[in-house]
């Protein structure tokens, strides 16, 4: 026979059951951090480990004196952990102890204690086959009822938890710890006869054995993860010390062999140790991948939700995101994700799981209010029971019902509920462990701080577009008015663009341009007259639209700088939200853009008035305008300019002055003095100056240039020069020098003989002949000058047009026969014949002025043929040009071509052999041709050297009507040739 | 006895001027244009000729300019007379190389002294 002291049947249950209930109870109370419930089963757990220790020890005692020690040990130490077992039952089952346990608690572990160190609970150990067995003195009983009473208490509230209990996992829980308990209670009611087996020890095992499957297949008290970590943890421990411990080996037995000193190994052994750290983080990785998969699994996923998200601003993007990485967190059979809507409700937004879709709850619900108070998830079993839960309506709490919604997860941002997570049951209708509802708070914590980073995104970003669109539309409509052609225009697109950014129904400018003028209208959109409040309907463009829209709820006044005056006004939709402080904002800007725009068409006609003002006397003027900006450089020449200066016109000339002067075909004397002038003009910086130039080419010119300085505001120097055609004067000018001089001369040569001889007659004692001779000449030379005098004053008058001709109607047949008879005189030698017609009509002309007409003709005729001869004045009529003509020809020496061309010019004499001697003053034609001209006709004449010379004039028939009236006032270029 | 001539289209000019210098101490010839005057004068080689500016055929200034050039009449001395007066003329009158110029209307008795200042130079 075995002594039952070795009999490993005997001794090995009590070592097991105390390394089990140890162990489990270890686990508990590292957990008992988090609730009573914890603590208390690990205080139970850890007594049973206690009696089965001390059991075992009872057990290998050598005799029962010591058997009996270690009994009276343990005894006391199973009786004192029944109340722990009540107590554990009732927190886990969340029941309340009865009023007064815990002081009858205490109560009864005093007792216990008292009687156990006065040793009246065992009175000896005896020997039996089986081992050793106690012999109880009396006092134990009682208390092993009291005990047992606990306990049974303890498994009634088990009973009623197990009954209560309507999840699954719940059941089997507490089944399996009523279940458990069992054992060790008929253990130790069997052991109170002292015959049967100790079954106590086995009824612990058993217990510790069961409540390691419920923890493990049913997550009882959520240790299941301590419990695979501890075993991972162990394993890898053991693994990661086995090569240091085979190092320690080898070390040691290479060190057996050689002499090495300790330092040295030491170091070799730290050295070691340190190449094996990284196999540590390693072995961590290892562990969690494999031992801890789904949480592994978890913390990635949360981190790729988390990355995703942050690129992710979409609020849709973010909630199925979430819908993503939930069924990874827990296996759950549907999820919704209640987010707050427009009114005062959770609504789902996006949900697995068609019971949950239509899930929504009021904000104001008690269930809701509960979650935003307490901040955590809820388990729907709650709903029965938090009074504070209970005062919902029955309706909401149906709709929960029906849609199968176990969990809610509140998700809090800012203290306040942004949203609930709401999952369905768990697969297998296990109840949601702890850590899943940790997990679940972290997740919906950070799905709380994304929706929101996603809705404030989507608020601000669209903010910012509607902004951005708004000033896009600002800046487009500033540009087209700012080139806009007509203002009309403008003004409608900027009314209409007004319109389009308000949203509004109708938008109207009116417009005053200055003080007093007409009101215009521009609108944009219509109105009917009920809209406007019983005023005028239309769109702004009736008449009868006239007055601003009453119910205008934006109105800006708009003060333009030229006086001008008006205000826009803006008209909502019916029904629409009123206008925002943004609107009115933008009515501002657009007002102040209408400002600008009246400016610019006010400043823009302004200028373009004076422009074309500008131009067109510039463009009129006969003097050419050039003027110079800095350096001499052209900026402006006039047309007048450009023709006086022969350049080609229409392409800019922005050129150099020099320059232009090189263009301009100028005589190189006037380059040169043109040039000093420009100097001069330069370097005198702001007088006048002046000079002239002669310009060649197909038109010559004489130009006169003045130039003058042209202040302005800057500090640039501006020049001005001003061109004038003086070719003309500067050509009458060097006639009139030439007259005056010829003049001059013609009155000198008769002066000298009359100081001449005057002078001989003075001085001298003469004979009497030659006294007659000198006082005849003298006589003549003085005749000679009076008529000069006559014919230089005639010339005159007819230069400056000073002569009054009278036109009436002439005889013409008495006029010139009494002429040609008066004429008789100036010679003998001649034959003066007059023909005229007797049918001739008569003339229009001044009488006087023809008889002086055909009086120089007629001693011109005799002047020229001093051969003698005849002199003929031949009077016709051309009928078809209304004219009569007169023709004196004389036979004498006739008229080159040479001098014919300037016969009627001034001071012309012909100088020729023939015609010295004759006397004249080489004015005489020059008058007759400037008095014809005087009576509409006009002269000619004919002649050959040596044939003599036939001078006509022709005077208009009298009922030819006078272009030019009675009185005769002419141009002063008569006579011109 | 000094010979003078005087060349001037004008009658008047040359009756003026013969009436001047007429005296037994001059000799006078005449002449009616600017060719007979240059004929004459080369041919008589007067003294001192007083020519006219304006006459047709060579002017005065020609005259002169030819006589003073030709070796043979270039020791004449020449008056020029004339009713041009300008600054210009005199100029003229000076390049061309004449002695004198007198502007009409002038005064005999001042032109008989110039005759004499010119003549008694020789």
């Amino acid at each position: 026979m075995i002594s039952p002291l070795q009999n490993p049947a005997y001794l090995l249950p009590p070592l097991l059951a105390a390394l089990l209930s140890v162990l489990l109870g270890a686990l508990v109370g590292w957990r008992a951090r988090w609730s009573t419930q914890h603590r208390y089963f690990a205080l139970f757990l850890l007594g049973n480990g206690l009696w089965s220790l001390l059991t075992y020890f009872m057990r290998t005692s050598p005799d029962t004196q010591q058997a009996v020690l270690w009994e009276r040990a343990l005894v006391p130490v199973a009786l004192i952990i029944s109340p722990a077992f009540y107590f554990f039952t009732v927190s886990y089952t969340r029941g309340e102890v009865f009023r007064g346990a815990r002081p009858v608690a205490l109560a009864f572990i005093v007792a216990v204690a008292a009687l156990a160190s006065a040793g009246l609970l065992i009175d000896r150990m005896e020997v039996k086959s089986y081992g050793y067995t106690p012999i109880f003195h009396l006092p134990f009983y009682p208390m092993v009822l009291m005990a047992y009473l606990w306990i049974g208490l303890g498994l009634a509230s088990l009973y009623r938890g197990y009954r209560a209990a309507k999840v699954y996992e719940e059941r089997n829980r507490l089944l399996y710890i009523l279940v458990a308990s069992f054992f060790p209670l008929a253990g130790t009611i069997a052991d109170l006869f002292p015959s049967a087996y100790p079954a106590s020890i086995l009824g612990n095992l058993t217990f510790g054995a069961l409540t390691m499957v419920a923890m493990r297949r049913y997550h009882l008290l959520d240790v299941s993860l301590a419990l695979r970590k501890g075993s991972a943890y162990l394993l890898v421990s053991t693994l990661v010390a086995l090569p240091y411990v085979a190092i320690i080996i080898i070390v040691t037995e290479v060190s057996r062999g050689i002499s090495a000193q300790p330092v040295v190994l030491f170091v070799l052994m730290v050295v070691l140790a340190l190449g094996l750290q990284p196999l540590w983080g390693l072995g961590q990785q290892v562990v969690d991948q494999v031992f801890f998969r789904r949480r592994w699994d978890l913390v990635r996923t949360l981190e790729e939700l988390t990355r995703r998200s942050r690129s992710v601003a979409d609020l849709e993007r973010s909630a199925y995101n979430l819908l993503d990485v939930i069924p990874s967190v827990v296996p759950t059979e549907g999820f919704a994700l209640l987010l707050p809507s427009d009114g005062e409700e959770f609504v789902s937004v996006v949900a697995s799981g068609a019971s949950l879709a239509g899930l929504h709850l009021s904000q104001n619900s008690p269930l809701a209010r509960w979650l935003a108070k307490h901040r955590r998830p809820l388990e729907h079993y709650y709903l029965d029971m938090d009074p504070l839960l209970l005062a919902m309506a029955d309706r909401e709490k149906q709709l929960l019902v029906a849609s199968r919604a176990h969990l809610f997860v509140p998700m809090v941002l800012r203290e306040q509920l942004t949203g609930i997570l709401v999952l369905g049951p768990k697969r297998a209708e296990a109840p949601y462990s702890v850590d899943e509802m940790r997990l679940l708070t972290m997740t919906s914590a950070q799905a709380a701080v994304l929706l929101d980073d996603a809705r404030l995104y989507r608020t601000i970003s669209s903010q910012f577009d509607r902004e951005r669109r708004r000033l896009e539309a600002f800046e487009a409509a500033a540009r087209r008015l700012a080139l806009a052609e007509d203002p009309k225009q403008a003004l409608q697109g900027l009314v209409d663009t007004a319109r389009s950014l308000l949203d509004a129904r109708y938008v109207v400018l009116s417009l005053r341009q200055y003080e007093g003028a007409q009101e215009e209208w521009i609108a944009s959109g219509r109105v009917t007259a009920q809209q406007n409040g019983g005023g005028p309907s239309g769109d702004g463009h009736g008449d009868g639209d006239r007055v601003p829209p009453p119910d205008a709820s934006l109105n800006v006044p708009i003060k333009g700088r030229g006086g001008s005056v008006g205000a826009l006004y803006a008209v909502e939709h019916s029904g629409a939200v009123a206008f925002s402080e943004d609107d009115q904002r933008v009515l501002v800007l657009f007002a102040v853009l209408a400002e600008v725009l009246f400016e610019n068409i006010r400043l823009y006609s302004a200028v373009e008035h004076e422009r074309g003002m500008l131009a067109a006397i510039q463009a009129s003027m006969a003097e050419g305008l050039v003027v110079l900006g800095p350096s001499e450089r052209v900026i402006y020449l006039n047309p007048a300019a450009r023709d006086l200066l022969g350049l080609a016109g229409g392409e800019d000339v922005r050129v150099d002055l020099r320059e232009l002067l090189l263009t301009a075909p100028l005589e190189d004397n006037s380059r040169a003095a043109l040039e000093g002038f420009v100097r001069a003009v330069k370097d005198a910086a702001g007088t006048v100056g002046t000079a002239e130039v002669q310009v060649s080419g197909p038109q010559p010119r004489e130009l006169a240039l003045t130039a003058f300085p042209i202040p302005t505001a800057t500090r640039e120097r501006m020049l001005g020069l001003l061109l004038r055609d003086v070719t003309h004067e500067r050509e009458m000018e060097r006639r009139r020098d030439m007259f005056v001089s010829v003049a001059s001369h013609e009155l000198r040569t008769p002066l000298a003989s009359l100081v001449g001889f005057s002078e001989l007659l003075l001085t001298r004692r003469l004979p009497g002949t030659s006294q007659k001779d000198f006082l005849t000449r003298i006589h003549r030379e003085s005749l000679r000058l009076a008529g000069l005098v006559d014919d230089l004053l005639n010339v005159s008058r007819i230069q400056s047009g000073k002569i009054a001709v009278q036109l009436e109607t002439v005889d013409l047949r008495p006029l010139v026969e009494e002429t040609v008879e008066k004429q008789r005189y100036l010679s003998t030698r001649h034959r003066l014949v007059a023909q005229v017609p007797p049918d001739i009509p008569k003339v229009r002309a001044d009488q006087d002025k023809l008889v002086q007409v055909v009086a120089n003709l007629l001693s011109n005729a005799i002047k020229y043929s001093p051969q003698g001869g005849e002199v003929k004045v031949v009077v016709s009529h051309e009928p078809e040009l209304k004219r009569v003509v007169v023709g004196v020809s004389d036979q004498g020496i006739g008229i080159s071509e040479e001098d014919q061309a300037e016969l009627f010019s001034k001071f012309h004499r012909i100088l020729r052999p023939e015609t010295v001697g004759i006397r004249g003053s080489g004015l005489g034609l020059y008058i007759v041709k400037g008095l014809v001209e005087l009576m509409e006709g006009t002269v000619w004449m004919r002649s050959r050297v040596g044939e003599g010379s036939t001078f006509y004039f022709s005077i208009p028939t009298a009922e030819c009507p006078s272009d030019k009236g009675e009185s005769g006032a002419l141009r002063p270029e008569v006579g011109r040739p | 006895m000094k010979k003078v001539m005087v060349a001037d289209d004008e009658e008047d000019m040359r009756a003026l001027l013969a009436a001047t210098f007429e005296s037994d101490q001059y000799e006078l010839v005449l002449a009616e244009d600017g060719i007979q005057a240059l004929e004459v004068a080369r041919r008589e080689k007067p003294d001192l000729v007083f020519l006219d500016v304006r006459m047709p055929g060579l002017d005065g200034y020609q005259v002169c300019r030819a006589l003073k050039h030709d070796p043979a009449t270039a020791r004449i001395k020449v008056v020029l007379v004339t009713a041009m007066a300008q600054d210009h003329d005199r100029q003229r009158g000076r390049d061309a190389g004449a002695d004198d110029y007198f502007t009409k209307p002038f005064s005999p008795t001042k032109l008989l002294a110039k005759l004499h200042e010119l003549l008694a130079a020789e």
